[in-house]
């Protein structure tokens, strides 16, 4: 036993030499040793590994970036383990995150700094003008990472793939037209033109079929016809794929994957994307995605300088922006984050099996009285949740989408509630309630008290339930909060219906546009929480709302459709079906040797443009 | 003892089913499945979900499913992780030998300090030297395990002597020489074996210390010393045999606690062992590794368990197994 101690001791020394002999032992030094190629003849290094054959005829030509230099293993902490390399049936953002662009890429991109749309894999795509015909161009000379060419047989398998019954995937209700005469689902017809060219004719309009399609990550064909048609497509490209099966369309390959622990990428030898001098890229030799457990040991890996880039947290601001000049890295303000945060009543007035009512119909009562919402939302101190919450990162929000939103966010047309008790006692008083003894109470003298439930899992959420408790008691509201785990709370949103209040928050889809907020919005919409899947619309305004939406996704114009979106966000904000709280400012930190940086609120918020990025010097380890 | 060992294997398998039966009834009771969370997001359709439910096995009846699951993993088949969709005993393997590493050496580490200095502890009582060892012991009993991880995560971190957490390098491993490798992989081990076996060792050597305090004060131990034997014999040939007993069973509990005494330094060193991917799977409601997880360490417990009544029988003579 005692040898064991020493065996241990020893192996500690041994250690501490091993990782300085790793340091002076490491590479990417980026020296270039005259290499045939391109790349060697333009000084910015040399790629290991190398680009094969020429970039394609067709090849995408980024003449907005930085030209960069080659080299180097760009280093990303990411909380979640991927559950597989299928990019079409992929739907968690663990695994979306890592594949969605650096590893497969799509026919129509998004470009979540711009926040507007831009070619991808296809060059172009035409529109007829009655918006039933949409045909899309691939880009000429297009390869697989294996060398073999992308053709439209690769994206018609793909969309075959989508809209099959035996493969469950989210993409499907992307397309979704109806139903067809003998009941089943009914989607857009893909024909086929050329190689390089295809026509979907759908049966409807629909305002981002484009976007649809972008999100169809196609895979080769040649590669996985077989298991789709053997029935095992549910099975194909899961973390047990050896790598080199992987083929994939974006600027890297998956080389190496261990379970939570990390996803090793390498270069594309066949990408089709050029910087302005012709230098293919993307510059960056490997990509690793390094698995952590929480953003506590995220955060630790950035400031031991193991991983490059990092999201920051609103309490974690201020101490890595100390440390930012001495460490060598930055910490870059992106302003108000998408994700948003709200209070909802629950003002659905059915029964459930039982006969019984969701909520007492005396409760019921108060939440379904615009007044009494509208007092609430001029009772809660939104700059106090941001000061005391947020560590005074995030701003007030009155919108039901965040600032961040550059295209859609109806700035200074919506009503606002400042914090005002005055205002909320005197919309109450009107409204019949009354205080007395200190506590509120309705025209039928009942006293007013209500549960808000949220995610436990959440200590932001709750630290802001705590705020709005007190703000409430000022008005004699005893609001009493529940947090429960978060499969609790979506069972009591989606089946029991048994909540009166709840705070929660909306994150965004990309694009961040009002069309996919359909399901909320619409009366019918099954995340239209505060009344779901309404038979008719029950109020006015919901009814105004429903039409609204369907001239929103009619039209093709963005200044047409950004007057409906304004008048339904305007409609939101004045009936205050959920009360909008508070969103917080979003940042991000990366080291200050990379090039083409430019992070978005829309995640991935620093590595959306992977392709593109670039070590200024030699990292060094 | 062949009666003995049989006797515990004939008991194998009726506490499984009853392990396994209960661990699916409480999944079963838990609001929500796997899928669930997924049902917030406004653009995931119910067909969505239940095409989902149907695909992982998610329909039916509490009674209906665990027949299920127990018609398949009788012929050794346990299914796919939701998380992963990976066979479910790849998975476990690879993370068990994770686990038995850190476990292991912190056994080593944990038994190494705990029976010399709880022997010299109980040897020179009242002295210095027992004085320094209990405070040891005290404030390796009192500090919780997940506070002394993260304090030792913290002296990683600011000192940058030791990886602030993983097993390996995730960086240049693949460019690491077998040497190379086998160094990493210790490099990373120190920290989180250290802490694991110093807390278990405080509770050891005070048992350790306690025994040996008891011997030394019983009458064989006079006669030995009034025989004439030396300090040493009489110490380490008679007071030690005997003393070191009641630590044999526990020695064998500790053999069990292999696989679940390490959980929470997993989580804080991010050491991707088995007690994490359990804890996880928990908590997301994976059901399939759940199961088997459930099934392993229970299998753990009870070889723990027949370890330790058989290295009783095998050093105290007078215990018989029938």
């Amino acid at each position: 036993m005692r040898s064991g101690f020493r065996w241990m001791l020893s192996a500690t020394l041994v250690a501490g030499l091993g990782t300085m002999v790793g340091c002076s032992g490491s590479k990417d030094g980026g020296e270039k040793t005259g290499t045939a190629g391109k790349a060697a003849t333009t000084g910015i290094g040399t790629p290991k590994p190398a680009f094969e054959g020429d970039a394609p005829k067709g090849a995408y030509v980024h003449d907005d970036i930085d030209v960069g230099k080659y080299g180097g293993t760009f280093v990303i902490g990411t909380t979640g383990n991927p559950k597989g390399f299928n990019p079409l049936i992929a739907n968690e953002s663990s695994t979306t995150e890592i594949l969605f662009g650096p590893v497969f890429q799509s026919c129509w991109h998004y470009n979540n700094a711009k926040q507007e749309e831009e070619p991808g894999l296809c060059e172009k795509y035409v529109r007829s003008d009655d918006g039933l015909s949409y045909t899309f161009t691939l880009r000429e000379g297009l390869r697989w990472s294996d060398g073999s060419p992308m053709t439209t047989d690769d994206f018609e398998f793909s969309y075959k793939v989508v809209i099959d019954e035996g493969v469950p995937n989210s993409l499907k209700s992307l397309f979704r037209q109806g139903d067809t005469e003998d009941g089943k689902p009914r989607y857009p017809i893909f024909e086929k033109v050329d190689d390089r060219t295809f026509t979907f004719k759908l049966f409807e309009k629909n305002v981002l079929f484009h976007g649809a399609v972008g999100s169809i990550y196609a895979i080769p064909k040649a590669k996985w016809q077989k298991a789709f048609e053997a029935g095992e497509f549910n099975k194909a490209l899961s973390l047990q794929t050896p790598p080199k099966d992987i083929v994939s369309s974006g600027p890297f390959v998956v080389a190496d994957f261990k379970t939570e622990e990390r996803i090793v990428l390498k270069r594309n030898p066949h990408y089709w994307k050029v910087d302005r001098d012709g230098n293919r890229l993307p510059y960056l030799d490997r990509v690793i995605f390094v698995i952590v457990p929480d953003f506590n040991t995220s955060m630790l890996k950035f400031r031991q300088g193991e991983t490059d880039v990092l999201d920051v947290r609103p309490e974690d601001y201020e101490a890595l922006k100390k440390k930012a000049d001495a460490d060598g890295y930055a910490v870059h303000d992106l302003g108000p984050a998408f994700n948003t945060n709200y209070l909802m009543f629950n003002l659905d007035d059915r029964n459930d099996k039982e006969g019984n009512p969701y909520v007492e119909p005396m409760k019921q009562g108060w939440f379904r009285n615009v007044a009494f919402r509208k007092a609430v939302s001029h009772a809660i101190d939104r700059d106090g949740i941001v000061r005391t919450v947020l560590s005074g990162r995030g701003e007030p929000l009155w919108a039901f989408t965040s600032p961040a939103n550059k295209k859609w966010y109806p700035e200074g047309k919506v009503t606002k509630y400042p914090y005002d008790l005055e205002a909320s006692r005197k919309l109450l008083a009107e409204a019949g309630f009354a205080e007395k003894d200190g506590a509120l109470h309705d025209a039928a003298g009942n006293r007013v008290e209500f549960t808000i439930i949220t995610n436990s899992e959440n200590s932001t959420r709750i630290a802001m339930l705590n705020v709005i408790k007190d703000d409430l008691k000022k008005l004699g509201i005893t609001a009493n909060i529940r947090p429960v785990p978060f499969n609790d709370l979506v069972t009591s949103l989606r089946d029991t219906r048994n909540f009166e209040a709840v705070l929660l928050g909306w994150g965004t889809g990309i694009p961040p546009d009002p069309a996919q907020s359909k399901n909320i919005l619409l009366s019918s919409g099954r995340s239209h929480a505060w009344y779901p899947e309404q038979k008719k619309p029950v109020t006015d305004w919901e009814a105004r709302m429903d039409e609204l939406v369907k001239l929103n996704t009619g039209a093709f114009e963005h200044a047409e459709r950004r007057k409906y979106s304004d008048e339904i966000y305007q409609i939101f904000a004045d009936k205050l079906p959920q009360i909008m709280l508070v969103v917080g400012a979003d940042a991000v930190a990366a080291r200050n040797n990379i090039g083409n940086l430019k992070p978005a609120p829309l995640r991935p918020k620093t590595y959306w443009n992977i392709e593109t990025l670039f070590f200024k010097t030699p990292k060094k380890r | 003892m062949w009666t003995f060992i049989a006797r515990r294997l004939l008991a194998i398998p009726p506490l499984l089913l009853a392990v396994t039966f209960l661990t699916y009834c409480l999944l079963y009771a838990a609001p929500g499945d796997y899928f669930t969370r997924l049902a917030e997001d406004p653009q995931v359709t119910e067909e969505y979900l239940s095409a989902l439910r149907a695909k992982y096995g998610l329909e039916g009846g509490l009674f209906g499913r665990y027949w299920a699951w127990l018609i398949n993993a009788i012929q050794l088949d346990f299914g796919d992780s939701f998380r992963f969709d990976l066979p479910v005993f790849d998975l476990i393997a690879e993370r068990l030998s994770n686990t038995l590493l850190l476990t292991g050496s912190a056994l080593i580490i944990a038994w190494g300090l705990a029976l010399p200095l709880g022997v010299m502890a109980g040897v020179n009582q009242g002295k210095w030297l027992d004085k320094g060892a209990s405070f040891i012991s005290f404030v390796g009993l009192s500090i919780p395990r997940v506070f002394f991880a993260l304090l030792m995560v913290m002296f990683a971190a600011v000192t940058e002597w030791f990886p602030v957490g993983g097993m390996r390098d995730q960086i240049y491993w693949d460019d690491f020489t077998p040497w190379e490798q086998v160094v990493d992989v210790a490099h990373h081990l120190v920290l989180p074996a250290i802490v694991i076996g110093t807390t278990s060792m405080a509770g050891y050597m005070r048992q350790m210390r306690a025994e040996m305090v008891e011997t030394l004060s019983k009458d064989f131990v006079r006669t030995a010393r009034a025989k004439g034997l030396s300090k040493r014999q009489v110490i380490y040939k008679h007071a030690f045999g005997n003393a070191v007993n009641p630590l044999i069973t526990l020695f064998g509990y500790s053999l069990a606690a292999l696989l679940t005494g390490s959980f929470l330094v997993e989580v804080v060193f991010a050491w991707p062992g088995l007690a994490r991917l359990t804890v996880d799977a928990v908590f997301a409601q994976d059901e399939p590794l759940v199961m088997a997880a459930v099934l392993v360490a229970t299998l753990m417990l009870v070889a723990g368990n027949t370890i330790a009544d058989l290295l009783l029988a095998f050093v105290d003579p007078r215990i018989r197994l029938e």
